[in-house]
This record gives structure tokens, C-alpha cells and sequence, in this order.
């Protein structure tokens, strides 16, 4: 088989990989969303007055920061029940919820760090305080996109795992290659429209920033 | 409102089931069937296969699960009367699964061993029977196991002979996560053979691509195969009902025809099976279950085979420690385990060690570039863009893809033109290198680009210093993502500290303990690179 008839097969599984990289976006959404929350809770904490609290949210953020998600992928995949009991019924835990929550942790130690920069920041008066933690959360969201590629390590359905069951369908090495590259195209793609949004973001805020400040607004890029 | 329904399924099952000669059985009050009852309340039976071990289970064109065992599959949710649902598993993860709730049932060439049945309830009657052989290029010298000591092996994780084959005949293993990693490997010359089930090797032969190559070595440590159900399970419903199963697939002869129907050699086991349990005694089969609902011994045909002492004694302190608190240190007990997760861990520095200084160097010279070609002349500007273009794309790829393709892609291109073959540790090196040296370029090349414009004139490389000395904390939590990164070589097959903890949760290591060792050893392990970048800022500003 020559390469442009296995370059059109590997286009021939498009469909099926996109609904692969649908559930990477899901692990990565679900965990920032998550991970935000729960590290801007920890922040307050650290920040807060009482004592008591201020060093276990130190520590957690410590915990949360320090340990790889390629380790906590492993360590999730195997604490957590993947059927539990919900009032009598059984629900299925989908693997790609156990990669979200594994990711999720160490969102917690990143937006933990960020949320209490911010808010000392915004203590000192620092104006731009709130855009530089919309653009970090952006870069963050992105190296999230990456690590859930990592998520096929413990048998989630996404774009990576259901890469590795379209080459097992042709033995040839260049096959292989092929596949790989393509995946890595959306992942590129992806990236790519990230940071073009970050971007866009920040060059939005700095004509709002200067309109706001009474200067007469620059041409809108 | 549903439960008595069930229980009605459940109990006309088990009478169907355990058949007119467990009639004890079914008298008994119906026990709690955990899975059993589970699998009836979803209507789905959801059973582990293997997808890349022909013709036991691999990948139709479509995309669809098909083999022998996703045949047995089949026959066992026909009889409980629910739908089926495959899910590929691989034998590292096999058991594991199993134990998640992933799976109800395993039916996934798995070898019946002592060691393993501590992980699962495995079944008996075993459905097959098969050995290790290896595969190797026709010109090599090779012809015994006892040639192989200290060469290059590649296997695949958790595999029931890996063990034996380092500690008998002290290989050095190059273990994949899959068979097809494992030949690509073999291909490229990674390894000497390929040690492997031999009827999966004999039929990997019959392919014309694998013409150059032949079964060097004998077959040896041949193993029966167990379909598994969780631990607990086996003595359940669930158990009773596939054992009726395995029972029954010997004395019709249907896994016969399905050897036949799959192209598989003649098995003698099989054979064997099929006259034991087909055999009858005043018109009623001498292999049934006792009153007691056991099989008799003489049809089972022996039980696991013994691979290794894992377990082995421990000091009395860690035994009492195991006793108080389930910390299982039997590992560091045991001469090959403890030899490898040191051997693992000091892989893990090492790889870190070199991508640090690898990431450093690789931002260091990009950013350098690019602020150079930047002054220049617009000609010089141009040539800045494929720089920019490829910090892009090394940031932009997951690093697990640049790995892969790297590894297999590159690997095999080079074995194929140039007979060499870069190994894992020199491609997880770059591939991590050049991923985090991406984000540095971006750091260093921002913390340059402010210098300029502060000291217009002045030469980037005269403004190198303080742009690191800016940039400082920036490229510190790069170093230490890296370090935090470097657990991904083992996806291609370098033997650090992660890869070996799930080698021995595979052979039936502790996975509680093991777990939460290596993230305990992961949190001191990157505190205390953070530290020593921190703490080494007043001596490297010193020396540039």
C-alpha cells in the first residue's frame, strides 16, 4: 500500500478520531472547571486569617503542585471505583471522568498559586492583575489539552487511544507514523486557537484597559 | 419494585447453570450475587479481551473486536441472556480491571499462576494451554535460552514469563506495553528476539513480512489459561456459571472447532480436555461437580504453574508492619524487584538530569538565534520564522506523540537505512529536551527582547546573563515540569521508576503499597529538585 492510499485511509477514520479529541476537550474542561474552583478555595485559605487553616492549604497546594499527572493518571484509575451505587442504582464512571479527575489536581495547585497572586496583587492596586490571570489560565488550559493525551495510558476512549486501535488495524510501521501525525495535527490546531484567543484576549483588554483609563481607543486589532 | 424479579432471574440461572448434578447449590439460600446480579441489572455483559494477540482477539477493519475469545465472549452472554460488550485490555492491565469494575470477566490469554491467583479468582477448567518461545532474525546464533543471558529481550508488560526468563536466564528485558510495540522493536533491532506465546509466533510466521525471521529457542514453560472473574467472584454465581461454561465448551468440542474455525494448530491440550470431559460413567459425565460443588481433581489436569517466589519471607518488622498497616514491602525484599526499582529510580534521575540540561541548552541557543537573526538585516529577520515555526510545534504536540513518533517512526526509518537504532533513553531525553527547551526559548526570548529595547545596540549574547537572571524562577518550574514529565518514557519502553512499579503491580505486587510509594517518592523527588534549583540561583548568577 503506498502512502497516499494509507494517508486517505487514515482520513477515512476522521469521524472517529474527532470524537476522540471531543473527549479530550471534555478532561481538559472538566478538570480547569473543576481545579479552578476547588484552587481558588484553597487560595482564600491561604490568604485568610486563621492560622489553622493557612498551613494544611499550604501543604495541599504543595501536594497538588508537586506530583506528576502521569503518576495520578495511574493512582486515580486505580482508588477509584469505576461503578458506584447511587441511591440503589448502579452508574457507570466513564474512564475519561477518572483522566478529568486525575488532571484535576494538579489545576488545583496552578489555580491555588495563580488566585493568590491575584489577590495580593489586586490588594496593591495592581490593574492588570485580572487579565495576567485570564491569559496564565488560558497557557494552563492549553498544557491541560496536552496532558490529556496521557489519558489513553489508562484505557480512556480518546483521541490517542482510538489512534492506537486504527493503526492496529494495518501492521505497517508507516502506517503508524501517519496516524500519529494526524492526531498531532489537532492537537497543534488546538493549540494554535488557544493562544490565538489568548491573544486576541489580552490585545481586547489592553484597548478596553486604555479606554477605561480616558485615552482615545487606538485602532481595534 | 425490581428486586424480586431479579432475584427469580438469579435463582432460575443458577438451577440452569450448576445443571441437574448441583442440585446442592441451588437448594442453598441465594447468596448475595454481587456481579452476577449487577450484570443482569444492566443487561450487558462486559468482558476484557485482548485486541492485539491474533487470532485470540484483534482488530477487524471496521474497527470491530474479533477473534477466539471474543467467540467465548459471545457464548458466555448468550447464556446469562444479556448483551455483550467488549473491552480491549492489554496483559498489564488485564487484572487491574478486573479489580477497577472495569470488567465483569477477563478472557484474555491469561496464564494460570500462582502468583496471579492472589490478583483474581482464575477458573478452572482452564480453555487453553501454551508456552514462550522466541522469535528472532534467521542469521542470528541463538538456538537456547541459556545463550540469551545479558543480551537484549523485548517483551510485553506483565507477561506470566517475564520474570522467569530474567531470573533463570538473565536476560535483560525491553518490555512494551503491547505486542505490536514489542515487533516494531524486534524490526529495528532493538532487541536480540522477541520472547512471545509461541501459537502467536507460529502464526506471526505465516505472515510474509516476518519471512527473514524463525523460532530460535524450544518452547518452554508451557501454562494453562484461565478466564478470570474478580476476587470473590469465583466461588459466586458469576464463577459457577462460566466454570459451567469452560466445562461445557470442552465436552461439546466447541472450542475445537473454534481452533479450527480461527486457523489455530491442533492443541493437545485441547485434545486432552476434550476426551477427560467428555467421558461418562453409566450415561452421566465423570467430570461433574461434587456434592460439594467442586470439580473433581482428576479433570483439572493440575493447577497454576509456580513462576517465582514473589512474597518471599520478610524480616519480622515488615511483617508486622504488613499486619498493622497493609504496607506490603515485600519488593524491596526481593533480590530482582529491589535490583530494578533502583535501577528504575536511578533512570529517572538520570533522564531528568540530562532533559534539564537538555531544555536549558535548547532554549538557551533558540532564543539566542532568534534575538541575533532579529537585528539583522530583513533577510536575517526571515530566517527567524522557522525557529518560531518550530518552538510551535515542539510545544504544541502532546510530548506522548513526540515520543511515538520519535521512537517507532524515526526508529524504524534509521534501522531501516542506516542499521542503528537510538534507544529509548536518547529519544525521551530529546523529546523532553526539545519540549521544555520550547517553553524556555518563549521565557528567555521575552526576558531578551525587554533587554533590547531597555539597551538598544547592545549584543543578545552580552545580555544573556541578566535575561536568565529575570527569567530565573520561569525556566526553575520548567526544569521541574520535566521532571515531573519524565515518567512518560515508560510508553517506550525505558525501565524507570514508573514502568517497573506497574511491572511489579503486574506480577502481582502489592498495588496499594506500590502506589502510594511512588507518589510519595515523586512529591520528595520534585520538592527537592525545586530546592536545588532555587538554592543554586546565587551560584550559577556567579558563574555566568
Amino acid at each position: 500500500m503506498d502512502l497516499t492510499e494509507m494517508t486517505g485511509r487514515v482520513l477515512g477514520w476522521t469521524p472517529y478520531l474527532a470524537g476522540g479529541f471531543v473527549t479530550n476537550l471534555m478532561i481538559a474542561a472538566v478538570s480547569m472547571a473543576l481545579g479552578t474552583v476547588l484552587g481558588a478555595g484553597l487560595a482564600l485559605a491561604r490568604s485568610g486569617n486563621g492560622r489553622r487553616l493557612r498551613w494544611p492549604a499550604e501543604l495541599l497546594t504543595s501536594l497538588c503542585r508537586n506530583v506528576p499527572s502521569f503518576v495520578l493518571l495511574f493512582y486515580v484509575a486505580f482508588a477509584i471505583p469505576v461503578e458506584i451505587d447511587w441511591g440503589g442504582r448502579v452508574v457507570a464512571l466513564p474512564l475519561w471522568i477518572k483522566a478529568a479527575l486525575a488532571l484535576t489536581i494538579p489545576v488545583i495547585g496552578f489555580a491555588s498559586d495563580q488566585t493568590l497572586g491575584l489577590r495580593r496583587q489586586l490588594a496593591r492596586g495592581v490593574a492588570s492583575a485580572r487579565a495576567t490571570w485570564v491569559t496564565s489560565w488560558l497557557q494552563y488550559f492549553l498544557i491541560i489539552v496536552m496532558a490529556s493525551a496521557t489519558a489513553s495510558v489508562i484505557g480512556a476512549d480518546e483521541i490517542v487511544g482510538r489512534a492506537n486501535r486504527v493503526i492496529a488495524t494495518d501492521e505497517s510501521p508507516a502506517f503508524l507514523v501517519i496516524v500519529y501525525l494526524y492526531v498531532s495535527l489537532w492537537f497543534l490546531t488546538a493549540g494554535l486557537a488557544l493562544s490565538a484567543a489568548t491573544g486576541w484576549l489580552a490585545r481586547h483588554r489592553a484597548v478596553a484597559g486604555r479606554r477605561a483609563a480616558g485615552k482615545p481607543a487606538e485602532a481595534a486589532t | 419494585m425490581r428486586r424480586p424479579a431479579l432475584l427469580l432471574r438469579l435463582a432460575a440461572l443458577l438451577v440452569l447453570s450448576a445443571g441437574p448434578t448441583a442440585v446442592a447449590a441451588a437448594d442453598a439460600a441465594p447468596e448475595e450475587d454481587g456481579r452476577l446480579a449487577r450484570i443482569l441489572e444492566r443487561g450487558r455483559l462486559i468482558v476484557g479481551v485482548k485486541s492485539d494477540y491474533p487470532p485470540w482477539g484483534m482488530v477487524a477493519e471496521d474497527g470491530a473486536i474479533v477473534g477466539l475469545e471474543p467467540d467465548l465472549a459471545q457464548d458466555l452472554a448468550d447464556r446469562i441472556g444479556v448483551g455483550l460488550e467488549l473491552v480491549p485490555v492489554t496483559s498489564a492491565n488485564r487484572l487491574s480491571r478486573l479489580n477497577q469494575g472495569v470488567i465483569d470477566v477477563a478472557i484474555a490469554t491469561i496464564g494460570d499462576t500462582e502468583e496471579r491467583q492472589k490478583s483474581a479468582d482464575l477458573l478452572r477448567p482452564h480453555y487453553y494451554a501454551s508456552g514462550v518461545t522466541l522469535l528472532a532474525p534467521k542469521g542470528s546464533p541463538f538456538t537456547d535460552w541459556g545463550q540469551l543471558r545479558g543480551r537484549p529481550v523485548c517483551l510485553t508488560d506483565g507477561a506470566y514469563f517475564n520474570r522467569a526468563l530474567v531470573e533463570r536466564y538473565l536476560i535483560r528485558p525491553v518490555v512494551f506495553s503491547g505486542l505490536r510495540d514489542a515487533l516494531l522493536a524486534l524490526r529495528d533491532g532493538r532487541c536480540a528476539g522477541m520472547a512471545f506465546d509461541d501459537t502467536v509466533l507460529s502464526q506471526t510466521l505465516g505472515d510474509p513480512q516476518w519471512a527473514g525471521y524463525h523460532l530460535a529457542t524450544p518452547s518452554i514453560l508451557s501454562t494453562p489459561w484461565a478466564v478470570a472473574v474478580q476476587t470473590g467472584e469465583g466461588g459466586r454465581g458469576l464463577g459457577r456459571l462460566v466454570e459451567e461454561a469452560v466445562a461445557d465448551w470442552h465436552r461439546s468440542g466447541r472450542i475445537i472447532a473454534l481452533q479450527a474455525r480461527w486457523g489455530l494448530p491442533p492443541s493437545a491440550f485441547l485434545a486432552a480436555f476434550h476426551d477427560t470431559w467428555s467421558a461418562e460413567a453409566d450415561g452421566r459425565p465423570i467430570c461433574a461437580r461434587t456434592a460439594a460443588g467442586a470439580w473433581p481433581e482428576a479433570c483439572l489436569g493440575g493447577g497454576g504453574i509456580r513462576i517465582a517466589g514473589l512474597g518471599g519471607e520478610l524480616p519480622g518488622w515488615a511483617a508486622r508492619l504488613r499486619a498493622a498497616t497493609g504496607l506490603d514491602l515485600s519488593p524491596a525484599f526481593d533480590r530482582i524487584d529491589r535490583a530494578r526499582l533502583l535501577r528504575g529510580i536511578g533512570l529517572t534521575l538520570a533522564l531528568s538530569l540530562v532533559a534539564i540540561a537538555g531544555s536549558l541548552t535548547v532554549g538557551i541557543c533558540l532564543a539566542l538565534a532568534d534575538a541575533t537573526l532579529r537585528r539583522g538585516a530583513a533577510l536575517a529577520a526571515v530566517l527567524a520564522h522557522p525557529i518560531r515555526g518550530f518552538v510551535v510545534l515542539v510545544r504544541m504536540t502532546p510530548p506522548i506523540l513526540q515520543l511515538y513518533i520519535l521512537f517507532f517512526g524515526l526508529g524504524g526509518y534509521l534501522a531501516a537505512t542506516h542499521g542503528f537504532t537510538p534507544g529509548s533513553f536518547v529519544i525521551a531525553s530529546l523529546v523532553l529536551s526539545f519540549y521544555a527547551g520550547g517553553t524556555n526559548t518563549v521565557i528567555l526570548r521575552a526576558a531578551l527582547g525587554h533587554l533590547a529595547v531597555e539597551r538598544p545596540g547592545v549584543p543578545p549574547l552580552r545580555l544573556l546573563p541578566e535575561a536568565i537572571e529575570r527569567s530565573y524562577e520561569g525556566l526553575v518550574s520548567t526544569s521541574v515540569n520535566i521532571v515531573k514529565a519524565a515518567g512518560l518514557a515508560s510508553t517506550i519502553a525505558l525501565p524507570e521508576t514508573i514502568s517497573v512499579v506497574n511491572s511489579i503491580i503486574a506480577e502481582g505486587g502489592d498495588a496499594t503499597t506500590m502506589m502510594n510509594l511512588l507518589l510519595v517518592f515523586y512529591f520528595v523527588f520534585v520538592l527537592a529538585v525545586l530546592g536545588l534549583l532555587r538554592a543554586a540561583r546565587g551560584m550559577v548568577m556567579r558563574w555566568i
